[in-house]
């Protein structure tokens, strides 16, 4: 089913380059993480920020993307449009999980509370509860063309709520309700060279990581839906037999 | 043909069906009606804490009674063809579906009208002077709730496990309604500033200003077959 | 600063090694299935 490679980016060693760069990356990460000096206000707790807001970004990314994909699908219609965007939506909900988790870690000694219903945190988990929501539609829908169809405008309407998320700390200043503490937060302890660094190189290694996730995350829903036709294709043959 | 009389008539063609057959609303006023009851008894009668929690409790009724009109809404379309038929129209999908909206929208305020009352001699909540404003709160929010649910049964029609599907796929898009429109809510009856009331409404009308136009534009690709 | 004020200070230092725990559990989880379920798919389709 492979087919030849058509340009450049069809080059097989490509995705496992990416995996070892962005490997490679995120330890220089935490080598530049854990030497850096710990911060006047956080101390140590600001170790985790280099991990927290790359997460948060790259789940921003992710859910863009699936977007970006999704109205690709729906224009061309073309079935490799979907792989990616199914694939980005899965490795989007793996990051905000991840920032979830370390932002509750990150609150509890800084603001005293694991969750709090700010504007931010139900922004954030209500767009996990909607993509992990998109990808059981994915599962319950046999039709290939209409999970693909169904997806990417699941997708497309989901991703009105990344720029909500985005801006929700700002919006909500505004409207006098619990004040956004991550902004402020977060300026405070990049003054710290070191840390800075490790937040940038951050950054960029999981930038890295989630283009090579992407591209291994669409080759397998190649194959799967190459074995899946396949059956298909069997399963007609043994009618055929059959009658 | 213009586009206000397409809405107008697909609306109406909803409309007619409901009066004759009162699926929908039957089934949906009864339900937020006992919601409204059984978190009655939940809170106890002590009668300042059922004050306090009458914001909260209305519009968890509404929201679930406005899945249930959705997925009712689009399951008689479903039956024998008929949303095949009304697709073939030649009208542009995205006015079918503000039609379908508008017929939802009507039969959620119906029973808005009736649940905002009920709820507040249940609950004894002193609305005051401020009536106007907690009807435009109903309002917004009611209409927040339609876009969002009202696409999303679209989407799932004809699904398997589509009744199931369905509360998952629309309550985290309307959480913001329903925070904004219960914020709203909760000032009003406790006589909360008008710029913090206001603030929330505005939040409503952005959230349904953004999600119709996205809603309306996306739904031609969400229905066709 | 005597020591009981330095360890109450450090108390959630510990936060630190969590989250970063929970980063290459997650993250090195999901890229180890992936990696694993290619495999298996290269093996399936030859």
């Amino acid at each position: 089913m492979q087919s030849k490679p058509k340009s450049f980016f069809d080059a097989s060693w490509i995705t496992p380059a990416l995996g070892f760069s962005s490997l490679l990356i995120v330890v220089l990460t935490f080598v530049f993480t854990f030497t850096a000096q710990p911060d006047v206000q956080q101390g140590f707790l600001t170790r985790i920020l280099p991990l927290h807001v790359p997460a948060s970004w790259l789940a921003y990314l992710s859910f863009g993307m699936t977007a970006v994909y999704g109205l690709a699908y729906l224009i061309t219609r073309r079935n490799h449009f979907d792989r990616l965007s199914a694939s980005s939506a899965e490795i989007g909900v793996v990051f905000i999980v991840l920032s979830l988790f370390t932002g509750a870690l990150w609150g509890r000694p800084t603001w005293g509370t694991y969750w709090q219903w700010d504007a931010r945190m139900t922004t954030t988990l209500l767009m996990f509860m909607v993509y992990v929501g998109m990808l059981m539609v994915r599962g319950i829908i046999d039709d290939p063309a209409r999970r693909a169809r169904v997806s990417a405008v699941i997708g497309v309407v989901a991703s009105v709520g990344v720029p909500i998320n985005y801006m929700s700390v700002y919006w909500w200043n505004t409207l006098h309700q619990t004040p956004s503490l991550s902004v402020a937060a977060k300026h405070s302890s990049l003054a710290n060279p070191g840390i800075l660094i490790a937040f940038l190189l951050s950054l960029l290694g999981f930038t890295v990581l989630y283009i090579y996730l992407l591209r291994l995350r669409g080759q397998i829903a190649l194959r799967v839906s190459d074995l899946e036709s396949e059956e298909i294709e069997m399963q007609l043959g043994s009618m055929k037999v059959a009658q | 043909m213009n586009p206000w009389r397409v809405i107008l008539t697909i609306a109406a063609k909803d409309w007619r069906i409901e009066g004759r057959a009162r699926d929908v609303l039957t089934a949906t006023i009864f339900f937020a009606g006992l919601v409204v009851m059984i978190l009655a008894f939940a809170f106890g009668p002590e009668s300042t804490r059922l004050r306090q929690a009458a914001p909260g409790v209305l519009w968890v009724a509404i929201a679930f009674a406005s899945i249930l009109a959705a997925s009712r809404a689009f399951a008689s379309e479903a039956e024998d063809g008929a949303l095949e038929a009304l697709l073939l129209y030649p009208v542009p999908h995205e006015l079918i579906y503000l039609g379908k909206l508008l017929s939802n929208i009507g039969l959620m305020l119906i029973l808005a009208l009736l649940v905002v009352p009920l709820t507040v001699l249940l609950y004894d909540v002193k609305v005051g002077e401020k009536l106007l404003l907690l009807l435009l709160t109903v309002f917004l929010g009611v209409i927040g709730f339609s876009i969002i649910s009202t696409f999303q049964s679209s989407l799932t029609v004809n699904l398997r496990a589509r009744e199931s599907l369905l509360p998952v796929l629309i309550f985290p898009l309307v959480v913001p309604v329903v925070i904004g429109a219960v914020k709203a809510t909760t000032l009003i009856v406790t006589n909360g500033s008008g710029g913090e009331i206001w603030g929330w409404l505005r939040l409503l009308i952005g959230f349904n200003v953004v999600y119709v136009t996205v809603c309306t534009l996306i739904f031609p690709f969400a229905v066709e077959s | 600063m005597n020591p009981a004020e330095i360890a109450a200070a450090h108390k959630w230092d510990i936060f630190v090694y969590w989250s970063y725990g929970a980063a290459v559990l997650l993250l090195g989880g999901y890229a180890f299935y992936l990696i694993r379920l290619m495999r298996q798919l290269k093996k399936d389709t030859p």
